[in-house]
């Protein structure tokens, strides 16, 4: 009888796989694919991998979105760890106001950010266009990176940063020498976090960029005649670091995990 | 006797204050100027009449009536509340079962499973929605000569809302239920109650809080999305993302401020839901 319910949830596991890796094997197998066409594959190629670093038209857009992703990222770990660890020394009620105020751009869905930021721009006649777009991304995504660290700045050990005063460090001294190298890990994941989000973002983009700069997405979305193959290529690149991660996590974590045992 | 502190001590402790005080404000300034006002002007334009400048502003309700009165605008935010809604219940029952069976898991098959069934998530919306999109022309090419049959339909939407926002739904409700107190689950068997009555009287009332984070985090995104529209409802469909974008594509910002300004109403109405749900905060066991 147990072994028939865990059966039935195994089942049901695998099917919810199914249904979130089908789309994306295709995804994988269409980069492949001889013809332009996503339906019916053709034959074996990897020109579209070709294509992807040597098309013009798509040069742009993907140095954009590694600008645009590298430097929101940089200065969303920067605010985000610096505003962390200010709050967490911040008395109750301004602490929770921040954080209310942080859950902002986390909560409200794309387009109203989009819109407000939009909005903001229009109101202090701030011409759109690439320093825009980092921008509206910086807005947006240190939220998520202070969310990711500020919990381990609560953690931190308060006698240590007491110890290294005792000892003589200066303020930053010990900021750069004790409280960081304890942050390392959720810096690391904040970052993760304030890239992808930059990197999949596509509404704000389009409303805080203009017409005249775009990313990946605003590039794609302009696309009249749907996505080509090499975008197919490109997810798939992205896709296969992503596993990477996933199974350095895997071995990691088994590695740890015999260690204890 | 009261111990006075001696002023060095005083001297240092302030120094730390405003050391940490200069610290955090690069980050405040930031969301002030990039958060709280561009909030306060979108406010203020949705109240207004569309002036090009701060200084020849009036006020007004325009932007709301026009929204209200005119019968496609209403059409179509039925619609994307309809099919978003639908969208989110489906990925709460495809969830919340998930989220059950694997925080019951050893420990790494959880991580593992969480981490694949969540992959998504670290690809762009416009690929993945595409990917749908190819999945649906397969099967209309397919079964019904015509690569697009499918296009456009309450379905192919559905299954393409379901499929983006899945993570978001799951996520949640997964971290909510791993760090639940399995203590709890064994004294409900002592204390009698079967395998249905553990889940409905101590993991569902438990989980609450959490499943309705899920259900917002899919329901906001969903309802507003521009992706899915374009891709799987083929332009025939149009959403409030749609109109907002087409509001401020014909230079009408007010109106286009006054509809984002309904989904913030919305916005806040669900997160005063959740904090009036989130009881049981106290019982959470693992809490860092």
């Amino acid at each position: 009888m147990k072994s028939k319910s865990k059966l039935f949830a195994d089942v049901y596991i695998f099917l919810v796989l199914l249904f979130v890796l089908v789309p994306l094997i295709s995804m994988i197998i269409f980069s492949f694919n001889q013809s332009n066409s996503l339906i019916v594959f053709t034959g074996f190629t990897f020109n579209w991998y070709v294509d992807l670093f040597t098309s013009r038209s798509l040069r742009e857009p993907i140095l954009n979105t590694l600008l645009v992703a590298g430097i929101s990222t940089f200065a969303a770990v920067i605010l985000g760890t610096l505003g962390a660890m200010a709050l967490a020394k911040q008395n109750r009620i301004f602490r929770e106001l921040a954080l209310s105020a942080n859950n902002i751009p986390i909560l409200s869905p794309d387009i109203l950010t989009a819109v407000a930021f939009f909005v903001f721009l229009l109101a202090f006649s701030i011409e759109r266009g690439l320093a825009t777009m980092i921008l509206a991304h910086i807005s947006f995504s240190t939220p998520y990176a202070l969310l990711a660290i500020y919990p381990k700045v609560r953690g931190l050990d308060p006698n240590l940063i007491d110890a290294a005063y005792d000892l003589g460090a200066t303020p930053g001294k010990a900021l750069w020498k004790v409280i960081l190298p304890q942050l390392r890990g959720s810096i690391v994941a904040g970052a993760a976090i304030a890239f992808t989000m930059s990197f999949d973002d596509y509404i704000i983009s389009k409303f805080a960029s203009g017409e005249l700069v775009n990313n990946i997405s605003t590039y794609m979305y302009s696309q009249s005649h749907g996505i080509r193959p090499n975008i197919n290529a490109l997810s798939t690149i992205i896709i296969f670091i992503i596993g990477i991660k996933v199974i350095l996590d895997y071995v990691n974590l088994r590695n740890k995990k015999q260690e204890e045992e | 006797m009261i111990n006075f502190p001696k002023k060095q001590q005083i001297i240092k402790d302030t120094k730390k204050l405003n050391f940490e005080f200069y610290l955090g404000s690069p980050y405040y300034l930031m969301i002030f100027v990039l958060v709280i006002i561009p909030i306060v002007l979108m406010l203020l334009y949705a109240f207004t009449t569309d002036a090009s400048s701060l200084v020849s502003i009036r006020f007004t309700i325009d932007n709301f009536i026009e929204f209200f009165v005119q019968p496609t605008f209403i059409s179509s935010m039925l619609e994307s509340v309809y099919l978003s809604f639908v969208s989110a219940v489906i990925c709460l029952f495809i969830c919340y079962p998930v989220a059950f069976i694997l925080s019951r898991r050893k420990l790494i098959t959880q991580k593992i499973l969480v981490a694949l069934i969540t992959s998504n998530m670290f690809i762009n919306s416009l690929l993945l929605a595409y990917a749908v999109r190819s999945i649906f022309e397969m099967i209309g090419s397919a079964f019904f000569d015509q690569s697009r049959y499918l296009l456009g339909t309450d379905l192919a939407i559905i299954a393409g809302m379901v499929y983006l926002y899945l993570p978001f739904m799951l996520l949640p409700i997964y971290t909510h239920m791993a760090k639940l107190d399995k203590n709890l689950f064994e004294s409900a068997e002592d204390l009698g109650a079967n395998k249905l009555q553990t889940i409905v009287r101590v993991v569902i009332p438990m989980s609450l809080s959490s499943v309705l984070t899920g259900f917002m985090m899919v329901f906001l995104p969903a309802s507003t999305t521009l992706v899915i529209t374009r891709y799987l409802g083929d332009g025939q469909r149009k959403m409030i993302g749609d109109l907002i974008d087409l509001a401020f594509k014909s230079g009408k910002f007010g109106y286009g401020a006054a509809i984002a300004l309904v989904l913030a109403v919305i916005l806040l109405f669900f997160v005063f839901l959740i904090k009036k749900v989130d009881k049981y905060e106290g019982v959470l066991a693992n809490e860092e």
